[in-house]
């Protein structure tokens, strides 16, 4: 159903820009094209408009669910660049609601059957190959996550953004073209950021970049989603990329291979017994 | 006429033996004041050049280019055993070591703690000065030495199996369990902290960097020739294009403390010498006015000012010796004495035995100092004093030069 309705709008969207571009002078064709698509985007996609704004509670409550819904089980592909070397993890990764997933990587044969729990603010790591199951302590929370850029912060606190940033929306970004929206760390709250901003669509759906700034405000990553497509009836960017700005020649990408959606996921899937199941 | 102006000065100062006695006492304090401190500071200069050199950095280490900056697990320095072979070729070097660093998680039971990978050679490192100095068993394979610090942190006990969780060179996830051997008091306070020691085989197994190790310590027998050998070294194949530095090049924070223990020293020189000069000159001025009417006498049956400006001197230089030899005396019996036990440094400031070290950059610089003292701190003190028994002598002897014989006598 969903998708029937999002082929019309991509034909009528392509009808409204063939009629627009015929009105359009030859040498800024493309740039016109652009930003008038983004406007008939925008009125047919009215979802997060309201009365010509941007419905900014609903656009951040969105993107912070948008590869989670109610329960997921997902199917990505970590590659890891360092200056070096590069590595690439396939994953499979179950969710339910905001404080529950479980993370198996499927390959490099070495590594196969190590999964990662995490339970609200708990991170629980299984090594097969040892048998063992270890509980990450708080202060490796800023460390890296399976040697990425990303930390294990970001898999535990990635909930609690809203809680713990106030965010407003700051006006129009160029580069990307989006809507900027600032993040503030709130002052009773510890954590690696001071602030950051998060660049979002014309129609508030697809989040472009975030950029994180540590407490002497810097800038220390970035963020860019790319690569746009379906998962389960969702427009969503399939890829993450991370890039640390301190450390030169190294990137990590998060690539979505497939989503399902509001799928049965067990609570028995969160616990220890089944982290430490044979694979 | 300076033999006879020598004796008389000789028992002038027993004329008035309390002042006298006073005098030499001021300069006697300040020579043992002056050695004594020396003594300390040599014994903690020593204390900071042996922890350097010793258990954490020795005399020269060798990285990979860029691993001091980025500690990247996979800046390693290559084909480690023929390297070491060549670097032990050289005569200058006493033994070469390889190192291995990885952060890594260390779970006795579920609960992880952040620890540190340390890969060593046990037969090396458990020389005099190694980071396991005095370590009588050899570190056996599938075995680990835990830092005390973290043993008691983490509750971990000797013959207990434990997770050690971290990454490898290739960025692949290292695991493993290894039984505890022993727990560890080391020189080196990071390894006491969070050191998860094990031997170099094992740590290049878990990190999958076979013959490869992140630092190369050297020890010379020719502490002084350290440059040169970092010169030598960068020939030898598979070390062209590494980084080779010296001690000082890589703590010269440390080289500072150094150099300002001796500016110490000197500082304490020129207190001495003030102390001294006021003693002396104090004296001496008091000792001249006393005894104007003797002056006005010796003048009147044909002293030359001269000959009484000589007796003075004299006096001061007698003073300024008899001073120096006690204090000299003093201050040898302080080291002499202090320096087969030591002195515990920590326990004057109230520690009452639980800090025996205070640790800097994981260096631990021990806090038990051992005095020690050279010919030549002896020599500052005897000329710094006896330079300034000339000083303080001139007023006094100014004044005794200028008297006219029948004003004195009237005085």
């Amino acid at each position: 159903m969903k998708v029937g309705i999002l082929n019309t709008m991509v034909i009528i969207l392509c009808m409204a820009t063939a009629v627009l571009k015929a009105h359009t002078d030859a040498n800024d064709a493309n740039n016109l094209l652009i930003a008038d698509a983004n406007n008939v985007l925008n009125k047919l996609d009215t979802g997060f408009i309201k009365d010509g704004k941007l419905d900014l509670d609903a656009v951040i409550e969105y993107v912070e669910d948008m590869y989670r819904s109610k329960s997921s089980i997902s199917q990505m592909t970590l590659i890891v660049t360092k200056p070096r070397q590069t590595r690439e993890v396939a994953m499979k990764v179950w969710t339910k609601g905001k404080e529950k997933a479980l993370i198996v990587i499927e390959s490099p044969a070495r590594e196969k059957g190590t999964a990662t729990l995490k339970v609200e603010k708990n991170l629980w790591n299984y090594l097969p190959r040892i048998k063992r199951t270890i509980r990450i302590p708080p202060s490796m929370m800023l460390a890296s996550w399976m040697g990425s850029d990303f930390t294990n912060d970001d898999l535990v606190r990635e909930a609690s953004y809203t809680q713990d940033y106030a965010y407003k929306l700051t006006g129009w970004s160029n580069d990307p073209n989006g809507w900027l929206v600032s993040f503030n760390a709130k002052p009773d709250v510890v954590g690696l950021w001071k602030r950051w901003e998060l660049v979002v669509s014309a129609n508030g759906r697809i989040p472009l970049v975030a950029r994180y700034y540590d407490r002497k405000n810097r800038l220390s990553r970035t963020m860019r989603w790319s690569n746009v497509r379906q998962f389960n009836g969702r427009q969503l960017p399939a890829k993450m990329e991370m890039v640390p700005e301190d450390k030169e020649g190294h990137k990590t990408e998060l690539v979505y291979d497939e989503i399902d959606f509001d799928v049965n996921v067990p609570e028995s899937t969160f616990s220890l017994s089944r982290l430490e199941r044979k694979r | 006429m300076p033999a006879t102006t020598l004796q008389i000065a000789w028992r002038n100062l027993g004329r008035n033996t309390k002042r006298t006695a006073l005098a030499i006492l001021a300069i006697t304090v300040g020579q043992f004041a002056l050695l004594a401190t020396d003594g300390l500071m040599r014994g903690y200069a020593d204390n900071i050049r042996r922890a350097i050199t010793g258990p954490m950095i020795g005399d020269v280490q060798v990285h990979a280019a860029g691993w001091r900056q980025e500690r990247a697990i996979d800046l390693v320095i290559e084909d480690t055993k023929n390297v070491i072979t060549q670097i032990q070729a050289d005569l200058s070097v006493m033994n070469a070591a390889a190192r291995i660093y990885a952060p890594v998680l260390f779970a006795p039971e579920k609960d992880a703690f952040v620890a540190m990978v340390v890969g060593l050679q046990s037969e090396i490192e458990s020389h005099e000065w190694g980071l396991l100095s005095g370590m009588t068993e050899p570190l056996q394979k599938g075995k680990v030495l835990i830092g005390h610090r973290l043993a008691r942190k983490t509750g971990a006990k000797v013959g207990q199996e434990i997770a050690v969780v971290g990454q490898t060179a290739d960025g692949s996830l290292a695991n493993d369990l290894y039984v505890i051997q022993d727990i560890i008091k080391c020189p080196v306070d990071i390894v006491n902290q969070s050191g998860v020691v094990m031997s170099l085989d094992d740590a290049q197994q878990l990190l999958c960097m076979p013959n490869a190790a992140h630092e190369i310590v050297v020890r010379t027998n020719q502490s002084g020739q350290a440059k040169q050998l970092c010169e030598r070294l960068r020939k030898i194949k598979g070390l062209t294009e590494a980084e080779i530095l010296t001690w000082q090049q890589l703590v010269p924070e440390l080289v500072v403390v150094l150099d300002m223990s001796d500016w110490v020293g000197y500082f304490v020189v020129v207190i001495v010498c003030i102390a001294a000069l006021a003693g002396i000159a104090n004296t001496l001025v008091m000792s001249t006015f006393e005894r104007m009417h003797e002056f006005g006498m010796l003048l009147a049956l044909g002293s030359r000012p001269r000959r009484i400006v000589g007796m003075i001197v004299y006096e001061a230089i007698l003073t300024g010796l008899l001073g120096v030899a006690a204090g000299t005396l003093l201050g040898y019996l302080f080291v002499w004495v202090t320096s087969g036990t030591g002195i515990d440094m920590a326990s004057w400031g109230g520690s009452e035995g639980e800090v025996a070290d205070m640790a800097y950059r994981g260096l631990n610089l021990p806090l038990h100092i051992y005095p020690r003292l050279e010919i030549s701190d002896t020599l500052i003190g005897l000329v710094a004093i006896m330079a300034t028994s000339l000083i303080g002598s001139v007023w006094p002897a100014w004044i005794a030069g200028r008297l006219e014989p029948m004003e004195a006598m009237r005085a």
